[in-house]
């Protein structure tokens, strides 16, 4: 599997669980929009978190450490972006270990 | 006339202390000379990842203070409530031995969990040990009411006895059920407070999972500040009429003038500052005075985005042009968010800011919010003259309270 097929299964599945929270057709809307503008309210963010953590087996850093480290969970965009960051990071450290 | 009520005994147990004096000691500890109340969890060991920091009680033995035939039905809530309690009752000098007596006297109150050391331990033992049995004090001491019972029964305390909670409000409505039942004449004398003692694996896991845990500290309205430290502990305040106590020479250390209660109707998590405005309102109406009555707020201030800057703007929706007089502090930065003691922890503390003529800081106040405009006497305790002061404590499901003590002043 390489890089690109890795990411569009990710972004297909984050897609997937977003869905569950909102009415929006996300197909239908601009992921660089806001999760607000979207239907995505604090609280539903918050159980998103625990899908994508369950679904991806990742532990996704608090708000304070995220924006230490620079990211932000404002648009889908972003929430793909961290999600893709992390399960890659999850990736290298099982080849890591292996080796 | 409404009959006037007042405090006769306290008594504390937190990360910040083990009885009052201590605790004073930690309020108003400006060169920073006691040790860290915030620190590592060391009740169990955290996920990697999850929130690992806590405010727990120092240096607690149990078998220090309780025997081995009482720890088998004290939950760990239990005897902070009973430390808590008897360091208030010895203070009020009362004693129930008089059948008239222990009948008008109630006993309330409340823990936002309880027995929840109980509840974790058993479940291990049942599903990770593989037993089959439980103990048979399981039920009687994971009791919410577990702690309640327990002090009317070693007092012999006979007048009502219950429970409240409501979260983080717990105590806050203890409290105030008591003011009730002592000015409607249906009793003498309240026991009265909350304890709470959730410092678990499970307990945290589920805290986790909410993402308002802080990873590091508490900075309550600091624009840093990351999430709110769990603590636990318990705190008793002994109520009486103010005639009672008079006719017993009592000592008396503060009055409470005036409550408010409200519910938000909104939301499990999220807080509405409409509803923080009605508690501060309903308790202002109560006590007959004016908002600028009030010198100092100690705040509910839980060090959450959410809630400090819903509180700061409630707190100028109700004071609108003396919000910037007021000394508003969150002391949890010192013990933690003890939950169901919350509010009578810091109703103690509002009642030493009037003793004092001091307000307790906010510590770790590291960073201006424009959200947060008020001022939170960062870091440092500072002299003040206080005649009222205010207790919030708001509650996760938008339950609210809100507790004004005033400094007592006796006739000569």
């Amino acid at each position: 599997m390489n890089t690109s097929n890795v990411s569009s299964f990710t972004k297909a599945k984050i897609i997937d669980i977003v869905s569950e929270y909102t009415t929006e057709d996300l197909k239908q809307v601009s992921h660089s929009d806001s999760l607000d503008s979207i239907g995505i309210d604090s609280l539903s963010l918050v159980e998103i978190i625990f899908d994508l953590e369950e679904a991806f087996d990742i532990n996704i850093p608090s708000e304070n450490e995220l924006e230490q480290q620079g990211f932000n969970l404002s648009s889908l965009d972003d929430v793909v972006t961290l999600v893709e960051s992390l399960v890659q990071q999850n990736i290298q450290n099982k080849v890591d270990n292996n080796e | 006339m409404s009959k006037r009520i007042v405090v006769t005994g306290m008594g504390a147990i937190s990360a910040a202390g083990n009885n009052v004096s201590h605790f004073s000691e930690y309020l108003f500890d400006n060169n920073n000379k006691l040790i860290n109340t915030i620190a590592p969890i060391s009740l169990f060991t955290p996920e990697p990842h999850h929130a690992s920091m806590a405010a727990e009680v120092k240096n607690y033995d149990p078998a220090k203070n309780f025997s081995k035939a009482e720890l088998k039905h004290f939950d760990r809530f239990t005897q902070f409530a009973l430390l808590a309690t008897d360091e208030a009752i010895t203070q009020s000098k009362l004693a129930f031995n008089d059948r008239p007596l222990a009948q008008r006297t109630c006993v309330v109150h409340g823990t936002s969990i309880g027995g929840q050391e109980t509840i974790e331990q058993s479940y291990s033992l049942l599903f990770e040990s593989d037993k089959k049995r439980a103990h048979p004090f399981t039920v009687p001491k994971l009791l919410p009411s577990s702690a309640t019972s327990h002090i009317s029964m070693k007092y012999g305390i006979k007048g009502p006895a219950f429970t409240t909670s409501s979260a983080c409000s717990s105590s806050g409505h203890a409290l105030i059920m008591s003011v009730l039942m002592l000015r409607s004449n249906m009793v003498d004398v309240a026991i009265t407070g909350g304890a709470e003692a959730c410092i678990t694996s499970g307990n945290f896991h589920a805290w986790d999972g909410l993402r308002v845990l802080s990873h590091d500290t508490c900075r309550p309205f600091s624009a840093n500040r990351s999430g709110l430290i769990i603590g636990e502990g318990a705190a008793t305040l002994v109520l009486e009429t103010l005639d009672h106590a008079l006719a017993r020479g009592a000592d008396i250390y503060g009055e409470i003038v005036g409550v408010g209660m409200s519910s938000d109707a909104h939301n499990m998590i999220q807080p509405l500052a409409e509803g923080a405005e009605m508690a501060m309102n309903a308790a202002l109406q109560d006590a007959d005075i004016l908002p600028s009555d009030i010198a100092y707020i100690n705040a509910h201030g839980s060090g959450t985005k959410q809630n400090d800057k819903t509180e700061t703007y409630a707190i100028h929706q109700v004071f609108k042009a003396h919000a910037p007089q007021l000394k508003v502090s969150s002391t949890k930065a010192i013990h933690g968010h003890v939950l169901g003691a919350g509010a009578a922890l810091e109703s103690i503390a509002s009642i030493l800011a009037i003793e004092k003529q001091q307000c307790p800081p906010t510590k770790n106040f590291k960073e201006n919010d424009d959200e947060c405009n008020l001022d939170y006497v960062p870091n440092q305790a500072q002299p003040h003259g206080i005649e009222y002061a205010m207790s919030n404590s708001f509650a996760f499901g938008g339950l609210n309270t809100c507790i004004i003590f005033k400094k007592y002043i006796p006739k000569i």
